[in-house]
């Protein structure tokens, strides 16, 4: 306590308050003091780092003492983008609508002669190589039996069978489809009809061929309709892939690529049916 | 005369003082003034200074306690004060409040523990000053358990390891402390 009456404490006790005063005074005239100045920049690295550690500290325990905050906020964030992800996808659907309501108008344009009717793929023959479908059209909606199918891009079929409200389409791929057919640069008459083997490659085969000219690869194959056909004539079908002779018969044979996809069937969703001709003075 | 003065400005002894002292300082001021305030889990700022000179004045003596009161205050008016540095003579004037404790206690960690309950008084009665002069529409209610409670315990919580620190800090030193267990 004998301190306390010491000269070295009156020393003490005049020396802070000097060192209250003055940097108070310079403070307040609006300067700075170079005492504190020194004293704040030697300090500065331990005071940064300080705030760093702080900050660091703080992070880590955020994640802990806000996890049900977090937890929520996760939640609705997977919420709102699943909402964002269906919102997506309708708009595909809509895109893929618009763009077959374009290709039907297309359609409609280059024959308009045709009435269309358009159906769904509803089912797929179980089996690795499908090629009958079944679409959610039949008898109630006008569809009938051997009425020609197709998409914007080429021939698929004819209606095969009905029912009430659906209906089963044969593609041309099909040993039982038989089709009378021409390509377009010499003009040749033909028989496309389905192969058992090049069906499962998505391939037909263009037989009795017959005319003068020959078939070219890449000619274009359409059909060539007539009384007793299924099909009206000028629906494309493809392109010749390739050509041979016929080892048994020594008559020239083609390959023809149908413009649809057959080896890829699950890509085709919307059909049109050919439900009728409109003849030139109205009727059908 | 002149000499002996030299020589007792510049014996060994307390320049070792002085380094420990100011290195104890910058860590423990730096904290306070910078780490504590921008921890999202302290609910208040720690007066670390205060554990800090408890310490001092229980390990070594008063004649080390008030020059380190006046040079803590000063730093922690430097780097974290306000436009008035009253710091340098707040923390002595605590040293001066704090020795009418310590000397009739023995230098221990429970002398020091028990010696926190007036100290955090000191420190809550200074609060009390500083809100009323700088806000004056603070209800008391709110003055105690918004700002004076947390403050006294997190000083009490954080004080408490200081001891250890103090000590093992002064223990290359020749301290003049009272009874030591």
């Amino acid at each position: 306590m004998s301190f306390f009456r010491s000269r070295l404490f009156v020393i003490c006790l005049v020396v802070a308050i000097v060192l209250a005063l003055i940097p108070t005074l310079i403070a307040a005239f609006g300067g700075t003091d170079l005492l504190r100045s020194v004293a704040g920049t030697v300090a500065k690295p331990f005071v940064a780092a300080g705030t760093g550690v702080a900050n660091a500290f703080n992070g880590f325990v955020d994640v802990f003492a806000n996890y049900d905050e977090l937890k929520a906020e996760n939640e609705s964030l997977r919420a709102e983008l699943e909402e964002l992800r269906e919102k997506e996808y309708n708009e595909q659907l809509l895109r893929e609508q618009n763009n077959w309501l374009k290709d039907y108008i297309n359609l409609h344009n280059e024959q308009p002669e045709l009435l269309f009717t358009d159906a769904t793929v509803i089912a797929r023959e179980a089996g690795n190589y499908s090629t009958v479908l079944t679409l959610n059209k039949g008898s109630a909606h006008g569809v009938k039996r051997n009425m020609p199918v197709l998409t914007n891009k080429g021939l698929i079929g004819y209606v095969s069978e009905i029912g009430l409200d659906w209906c089963r389409v044969t593609t041309i791929t099909e040993p039982s489809s038989s089709i009378g057919v021409y390509t377009d640069r010499d003009k040749l008459l033909g028989v496309l009809e389905g192969d058992a083997e090049l069906r499962h490659e998505g391939l037909c085969r263009m037989k009795y061929i017959g005319g003068e000219g020959n078939v070219g690869i890449g000619d274009r194959v359409y059909t060539a309709g007539g009384k007793d056909s299924l099909y009206p004539s000028g629906l494309l079908i493809g392109t010749v892939s390739s050509v041979d002779i016929d080892e048994v018969t020594g008559e020239m044979v083609a390959t023809v690529a149908p413009s649809v996809d057959f080896v890829a069937l699950d890509s085709i969703v919307n059909v049109m049916i050919i439900s009728g001709i409109e003849s030139a003075s109205g009727g059908q | 005369m002149q000499r002996d003065l030299r020589d007792q400005l510049f014996r060994p002894e307390l320049t070792k003082r002085i380094v420990i002292y100011s290195l104890l300082t910058l860590l423990l001021g730096s904290a306070q003034c910078s780490f504590f305030p921008a921890l999202s889990i302290c609910p208040a700022t720690p007066d670390l200074i205060m554990g800090m000179l408890l310490g001092v004045m229980l390990i070594d003596t008063e004649k080390s306690a008030a020059p380190l009161a006046i040079g803590a205050g000063f730093f922690l008016d430097a780097i974290g004060g306000g436009a008035i540095a009253y710091l340098p003579v707040f923390y002595l004037l605590y040293v001066l409040y704090i020795s009418f404790f310590t000397q009739k206690m023995l230098t221990s960690f429970a002398s020091y523990a028990i010696l926190l309950l007036p100290t955090l008084a000191f420190r809550a009665v200074s609060t009390f000053v500083c809100i009323a002069l700088t806000d004056g529409t603070m209800p008391t209610f709110a003055r105690a358990f918004g700002v004076i409670f947390p403050e006294m315990l997190c000083t009490a919580l954080l004080c408490l390891p200081l001891y250890a620190i103090v000590k093992l800090c002064t223990a290359p030193m020749q301290t003049h402390g009272k009874f030591s267990f």
